[in-house]
């Protein structure tokens, strides 16, 4: 048998027809119909940005559970001064199940101080955000996010893949689908949780891809030895002889291709060839050895031990400098219905560092600029304590009106506060005191709604969130859904 | 090059669909754009119809338009009078259609169409999966005598032909035995059945290929294979899938299934039973069973969740899951408004999701531990015979109880004489004082402030007006110690004392005191005074596990001065209970007493006020399993409060007493201090005192009564473990059902939003005489010209087989769907399939023996070029195969593959939560591998295992590197290569044989010269590696549970082992060609 080989003339040109045949209704059957027999193309469905980016990379600090805006960024003295006192009713909120059948709601003042940092003056609080303080100038502090669920699943469901209900792309794979990757030897949308967390539990459909590939979807980063699932040969294989190996594989998986002539062959062959490349560049990306000691003085000791925040702070930074576009961490454990301020007080020990160190650090690298760093939690907490007030010990329940992130880099001000929020810290309120009515239908610029967020987000990736959707179920589905507006006033 | 392709395909496009390039068809051209760029303002949601017109209805398009009369948005035949036509032409972004914003726009071959179209004379066709299945579909005569094989073939040849194309010529008879054997098993061939296939080529060669189906349909491999896809499509899981994603019991529906595909059960009673199997008369076990479909919907028990809002969710995603895997429409657009591309009004989507809503729930979850009612029992056979055991006990107690009730009056008159009614002692003048005590009493508080608690050195209490009467004493209660931190005291009823006051949030509770199930019987009286009355129901007080998700145990409860005494496991469905008709009298002291007697019915239980019986209400009364499950709180004994639940705000109570039996309406009067026992006692009519006298005076009484309660006992403990899964139960009265606006769990209910159960109207119309309800949906459902029901299933198996539907989109026949590339063909095998009593078994059985199915799968550059999607079918499928056939391949011709099947789900290998495994559980068959909705195991999701979270039917199938190491270097694979290698090792002598017996068994075929020669080339290498690291080979060969045979050489199962692992992960194993 000698078949004819032919040189693959689609292969190509398969980006270029592509781009060009999107038009035209055959183009759009036949493009669809080669998307998906050509899925190991790297190029992404928008053919790059729709215009100059400011960003080129995201690092998403994902706070789960909840941090409490009342002990971070948002003072209400009010609280301080009346803590104890009933909150009267108009500023309960929707309240939980947990909380809403108390039978007293009493208001919960911080018990920390807080103070102005920074040549901008942010405040923030005093005791808890040492380093936080230290790059308040690089970063803008949203007081008024607001949200649409009370409950963790659906609320962090929300803010990751912009639908309460599972099966939709998170932010990250939407990236992915809508700019492709120019990396070849590492993931582009990586995955990393605290180990030194605890709390909420967390789900894979938080970086899953939903009805788009699955090669869209985040790729988790461990703590152990093995940073990928399935990336250490097995015990007895050398790199050596897993590369003498791979070279027959490859050879025999060719002569599988001259039989069937199934293009899909050859682009397996090269998944096996990324596949290996990638089990040198995920060790060598999270090789700490080479760090200097200046590394360890800005991130602290704890970065030392895998897992923990300041270590995968310091590991976002080595996958940005490499070029990973999506680098997400999850740090568990702020959801504190009770004993809040104890909580308040272990997690900003284990995060406050490794955060700030990780802006420092892209600064002084010059990444800064284009990686947009991205601090906060699927929603804020209640302005009166679930269960027993004390005077120095109380907890929180959910809350969705509003709570507090910070963004930095990526085009994003810095030394900025926008949003405020009454005096009870219920609800967003103009910088006159007047009320806000928005909603996910109703934009207002005083409000940064999750859409709005997210839309910002993809603004900054130089994506028009209108713009990037996928035809699923007879629906061309959009991270924002049909809502979202990118917030102006924060772009720098 | 690009260009010429794009017209290659456009020719066979058109054509394909028996068009001549002039003319253009509504379905096929037309409709599919408008659908996709003008339905979205101008469709189906007439909420949303912009300037008032609707281009997907003729009426409205051709009628004069609202806004500019005298206009009309088209003109049949007339272009310029057609402003559809003006206005997509129109360079004014104001005027232009769509609007820039939409981010759509016509390209010029799509303004062609349009423009052909009105020219034509716009007419409208119904859309085409709507139109009812036709009755006859003819078979097409072809010139192409030689080829077909059946029907199929001359569908097939006639499109083939029409674009002229020919079919690849016929597989080689052992590819296609291992392709057959992987579509209808999910498995290679083994050895045995390559054997057998190859001589019944050579003695019977007309006859081998359909002898090899019809054994291959006889497996239970078969069934195991189907079922596996049919479980996508069914969003099965082995648990709850939102937040902590407990686990529950899902696997014995996933057992039914592969018993229904193994029966061929007919596809029309496959769709009823799973709608509505409850309902069909004298409903078997299966039947029910086969409802827990409709109970995947994901479930949580997260903290705060709102129960309705969850309720809503779970009957929605029930009409999702109906609407994809049944009818292949997209539901979920209609939840909040009219569908914007299909005629599904949100009012019809209520109306189906009425059928669903009638089933006892609560729309949370309680705890893992605790199926969610209505709920099936699944006994084992032994499981049985204990049952009946146990019930057999519980009656001859009962039985005693009430022979010893009839028996023993003479006794009691014995007792009376002497105990009650004894004269006075010679010269006495008073008679002895009676000693009657009430017995059983388990704990008494009084609340009095001067007295420290807990209660260990009180004098037991004194019950009644004569407080000093120290001989009445009753028996000294268990010291339980009751925590009053910050409770408030107040003065108390009557002469007790003072009393405490509530807060609602803050209980006053112990611990280790009123363990109490349903075999348990007791009682519990207190004095109490409701202050407030508040509107929703509040504790008064309550023995229970759980949190505001839902609780187990036992509890007193006020709603607005109705009380409610509670015996339940999971409320609503799975509790008994009473309620009072009338109201407690506000700010008042009442005596309130609540007595059970361990029969689990509804019956058994009583309240008392003041003494008195109350007039009550069942509002519960089905009862089974445990009420004393540990979920969340420890489960104290709490009085006015329960985690995160609503407490007795401004209650008072006192004098709590409590007694492990239930007491006799007499002694209820005594501890309400109506009189003091022994005074009533005289006065009592015998058919008072009697009962009092068996409960308390009586040996014989309370020994039965004992052995009623152990009795009772045994038959819980045995229930507990009882397989248990949620089915549905329809309510007696449905639930009523509303349209929600925009979707929102909280809109208005109100009479004029109110639905009835219907089917949408753009189908056929419901049966006349079919209940309405899911037995009568699932009628309509499975009517035998049901437009969707039978193409949306064919469809599938067609997927199943050949990689693609025949129509594209198989989760949408809706509008925005892909046309089907075979339209009749689709037809044709939904009516003959109907026709062979919807038998999948005949179904598949003729597409796999199709010249069509048979065909070679090369993709020869003629066909890459003009058809690289298969959709013309000039050549037989080819994919990859999914994760779960890889596995279990790799599984079965390593010789590793368990046979054991069914029951619950097994843990494999996992690099995270499984690591080490445990031998039983990591060879089975991947359907019986543990499916943990948000999250299945990692190497399955890599292969594109869909989300288990909602209904999915169709697959991704990507390449990527992540594929490579899971092949490479997961445990599952290397120890598979390494046990192939054993095996081999064991039976062959030389190198040659090894590497040839490893490849065949993998790959089904001889290795080709080339390939033989890198095996060969491999195995020297690694030989020469291992041969210099004897170490790496020891270390290699520990790799997974399964020990390594002893008197192999290390060396060549090290290098024999890197063969198989690179034969695995060749395309020859990995892909069905």
């Amino acid at each position: 048998m000698n078949p004819i080989i032919p040189n693959d003339p689609f292969a190509v040109n398969r980006r270029h027809f592509f781009k060009k045949s999107t038009t035209g209704i055959g183009g759009m059957a036949l493009a669809s119909m080669i998307a998906k027999a050509y899925d190991s193309d790297h190029s992404g469905v928008l053919g790059g940005p729709g215009f100059t980016p400011k960003a080129k990379r995201v690092i998403y600090l994902f706070q789960s559970g909840g941090p409490s805006q009342f002990e971070t960024f948002d003072h209400k003295p009010y609280l301080q001064k009346h803590h104890g006192e009933e909150l009267p009713p108009e500023a309960h909120g929707r309240a939980t199940g947990m909380s809403s059948n108390q039978s007293s709601k009493p208001m919960a003042g911080s018990v920390f101080k807080f103070g102005k940092f920074g040549k901008s003056g942010q405040e923030m609080n005093a005791d808890l955000l040492p380093w936080t303080q230290k790059i308040a100038d690089d970063i803008c502090i949203m007081r008024n996010v607001y949200t649409d669920a009370i409950n963790h699943d659906p609320a962090i469901t929300f803010i990751q893949t912009g639908a309460q209900i599972a099966g939709r792309p998170c932010l990250g794979s939407w990236l992915s689908y809508g700019l492709g990757t120019d990396n070849s030897d590492l993931p582009n949308f990586i995955v990393m949780v605290s180990k030194n967390g605890g709390g909420q539990p967390l789900y894979s459909r938080l970086w899953g891809s939903g009805f788009l590939d699955s090669r869209h979807q985040g790729m988790q980063f461990l703590s152990g030895d093995d940073r990928v699932l399935y990336l250490k040969n097995p015990r007895g294989i050398s790199n050596k002889s897993r590369r003498s190996m791979l070279q027959k594989l490859n050879a025999l998986n060719k002569e599988a291709f001259y039989k069937e002539l199934d293009p899909e062959i050859e682009s397996r062959i090269a998944q096996y060839e990324m596949a290996y490349r990638m089990q040198a560049s995920v060790p060598e990306a999270s090789d700490m050895s080479d760090e200097p000691q200046s590394t360890w003085d800005l991130y602290g000791e704890e970065a030392k031990q895998p897992g923990t925040y300041a270590a995968n702070c310091l590991q976002a930074r080595r996958l940005a400098e490499r070029g990973c576009q999506f680098i997400q961490l999850y740090h568990q454990g702020w959801d504190a219905h009770g004993g809040l301020p104890g909580s308040m007080r272990d997690r900003c020990k284990k995060t406050d560092r490794g955060s700030a160190a990780l802006v420092m650090d892209l600064k002084q690298r010059g990444l800064l600029e284009d990686t947009l760093v991205i601090w906060g939690g699927e929603f804020g907490r209640t302005p009166y304590s679930q269960g027993l007030i004390k005077k120095d010990n109380y907890g929180r329940d959910h809350h969705q009106a509003c709570f507090s992130m910070w963004m930095a880099g990526g085009g994003i001000k810095g030394g900025l506060t926008v949003g405020h929020t009454d005096k009870y810290g219920s609800k967003i309120v103009r910088p006159d005191g007047s009320p806000v009515n928005a909603n996910k239908h109703h934009y207002d610029k005083d409000a940064i709604h999750i859409h709005d967020l997210q839309a910002t987000i993809l603004h900054q990736m130089g994506v028009d969130h209108t713009k990037l959707s996928y035809k699923f179920q007879g629906r061309r589905f959009r991270l924002t859904d049909v809502h979202g507006h990118k917030v102006d006033h924060i772009i720098a | 090059m690009t260009l010429r392709k794009l017209i290659v395909f456009l020719i066979f496009f058109t054509q394909s669909l028996g068009l001549g390039a002039e003319s253009v068809g509504y379905n096929t051209d037309v409709r599919p754009i408008l659908s996709d760029k003008c339905f979205l303002c101008h469709g189906p949601d007439k909420t949303n119809n912009k300037a008032g017109l609707r281009l997907d209805d003729e009426a409205s398009a051709y009628a004069a338009l609202k806004d500019t009369p005298g206009k009309h948005a088209i003109v049949p035949g007339s272009l310029e009078n057609s402003e559809v036509w003006l206005r997509i032409n129109s360079n004014d972004p104001d005027e232009v259609m769509p609007t820039p914003e939409s981010n759509l726009v016509l390209t010029d071959s799509e303004k062609e169409i349009i423009a052909s179209w009105i020219k034509q004379g716009a007419e409208y066709e119904p859309h085409w999966a709507f139109v009812p299945l036709p009755n006859k579909i003819p078979v097409p005569t072809t010139n192409s005598v030689e080829w077909p094989r059946n029907p199929i073939d001359n569908f097939v040849v006639t499109m083939l032909q029409a674009n002229d194309l020919q079919p690849s010529p016929e597989a080689d008879p052992v590819r296609w035995f291992r392709r057959v054997c992987f579509d209808l098993t999910g498995l290679p061939p083994t050895k045995i059945q390559l054997d057998t296939f190859q001589a019944d080529l050579k003695s019977s060669p007309a006859k081998a290929h359909e002898k090899a189906v019809d054994t291959l349909l006889a497996t239970i491999q078969y069934a195991e294979h189907m079922t596996l896809d049919w479980l996508d499509a069914a969003r099965y899981a082995d648990t709850w899938g939102y937040h902590s994603d407990m686990n529950f019991t899902a696997w014995p529906y996933r057992d039914w299934v592969v018993r229904s595909y193994q029966q061929d059960l007919p596809y029309n009673d496959f769709v009823t039973w799973n709608i509505a199997g409850d309902l069909l008369p004298n409903a078997t076990q299966d039947q029910k069973l086969a409802t827990a479909f409709n109970r995947f919907n994901r479930m949580t028990n997260e903290g705060g969740s709102d129960a309705l809002e969850f309720f809503v969710d779970g009957v929605s995603d029930r009409v999702h899951t109906m609407g994809t895997a049944f009818l292949g429409l997209t539901m979920e657009c209609s939840k909040c408004h009219d569908h914007k591309y299909d005629p599904i009004t949100a009012k019809d989507y209520y109306q189906l999701f009425s059928f669903f809503n009638s089933i006892n729930e609560n729309g949370l979850y309680i705890h893992g531990n605790i199926s969610p009612p209505p709920s099936l029992l699944l006994p084992t056979d032994v499981q049985k015979a204990e049952l009946k055991k146990c019930k057999q006990r519980v009656a001859a107690a009962q039985q005693k109880l009430a022979q010893l009730d009839n028996d023993l009056g003479s006794k009691f008159q014995e007792w009376k004489a002497t105990v009650l009614n004894s004269t006075p002692s010679e010269g006495g003048t008073q008679p002895e004082p009676l000693k009657l005590s009430l017995a059983d009493l388990s704990g008494h508080f009084d609340f009095d402030k001067d007295h420290k608690q807990p209660l260990e050195s009180r004098t037991p209490p004194r019950p009644g007006p004569d407080k000093k009467a120290k001989n009445n004493r009753l028996i000294k209660p268990k010291p339980p110690s009751l925590n009053l931190a910050d409770i408030h005291y107040t003065k108390g009823p009557k002469a007790h004392g003072s009393a405490i006051i509530l807060d609602g949030d803050r209980g006053a509770s112990t611990s280790n005191f009123f363990i109490k199930d349903r075999y348990t019987p007791f009682s519990v009286g207190l004095w109490m005074k409701d202050t407030l009355r508040e509107k929703r129901s509040v504790v008064i007080w309550q023995r229970a596990h759980g949190t505001e998700v839902g609780y187990n145990g036992i509890d007193l409860r006020t709603e607005n001065g109705f009380l409610t005494a509670r015996v339940f496991r999971n409320w609503p469905d799975n509790g008994i209970g009473i309620k009072t008709i009338a109201r407690i009298p506000k700010n008042e002291w009442h005596h309130i007493t609540v007595t059970y007697d361990a029969s689990s019915t509804a019956k058994g239980l009583a309240m008392y006020k003041n003494g008195l019986p109350l007039e009550t209400k069942i509002v519960g009364d089905k009862l089974y399993k445990s009420v004393n499950t540990r979920t969340y709180t420890a489960g104290n004994f709490t009085l006015g409060a329960i985690f995160r639940g609503p407490g007795f705000k401004g209650g008072h109570v006192d004098e709590l007493i409590t007694f492990d039996r239930a007491l006799t309406p007499l002694e209820v009067s005594h501890i309400a201090g109506l009189e003091e026992i022994n005074q009533s006692a005289r006065k009592a009519a015998d058919k008072n005192l009697y009962p009092y006298y068996l409960s308390n005076h009586n040996a014989d009484y309370r020994k039965a009564r004992n052995e009623y309660a152990a009795a009772q006992k045994a038959l819980v403990q045995l229930e507990d473990t009882f397989t248990e899964v949620p089915v549905m139960e329809e309510m007696d009265t449905p639930r009523p059902a509303y349209l929600l606006a925009r979707g929102e769990f909280t809109a208005e209910r109100t009479e004029e939003n109110k639905v009835t159960r219907d089917t949408p109207a753009f189908l056929l119309p419901f049966p006349k005489d079919a209940p309405r309800n899911r037995l009568g949906l699932a009628q309509w459902l499975t009517l035998p010209n049901h437009p969707l029901t039978t193409r949306v299933y064919i469809n599938r198996i067609w997927q199943q087989l050949f990689g693609n539907g025949l129509v594209g989109t198989t989760e949408n026949f809706g509008l925005q769907g892909d046309l089907p590339t075979h339209p009749e063909l689709l037809d044709w095998l939904c009516r003959d399939f109907i026709n062979h009593n919807w038998s999948t078994k005949h179904l598949v059985k003729q597409i796999v023996l199709s010249a069509t199915y048979r065909q070679d799968s090369v993709l020869t550059p003629e066909l890459q070029s003009l058809d690289i999607a298969n959709k013309l079918l000039a050549r037989g499928p080819s994919h990859r195969l999914t994760g779960e056939a890889i596995r279990d391949s790799a599984l079965l011709t390593s010789g590793l593959m368990s046979d054991k099947r069914g029951g619950p789900p097994v843990k494999p290998y996992d690099p995270v939560h499984n690591q080490k495994g445990n031998l039983d559980h990591v060879h089975r068959r991947s359907l019986y591998s543990y499916w943990r909705r948000t999250k299945p195991q990692n190497n399955m999701i890599i292969f594109d295992k869909p989300s288990l979270e909602v209904c999915s039917v169709q697959r991704g199938r990507t390449n990527s590197p992540a594929q490579a190491l899971v092949l490479l270097n997961d445990t599952q694979f290397v120890e598979a290569a390494r046990n192939l290698a054993a095996n081999i090792l064991q039976k062959h002598g030389d190198d040659a044989a090894r590497i040839k017996a490893a490849w065949k068994t993998v790959t089904s075929r001889e290795a080709t010269g080339k390939e033989f020669e890198l095996l060969t080339d491999i195995l020297a290498e690694q030989r020469n590696y291992f041969k210099a690291n004897p170490k790496e080979a020891e270390a290699f060969l520990k790799v997974g549970l399964k020990p390594l045979p002893k008197d192999l050489d290390p060396i060549e199962s090290a290098a024999l082992t890197v063969v198989c692992q690179a034969t695995y992960n060749t395309d020859a194993a990995v892909w069905k060609r």
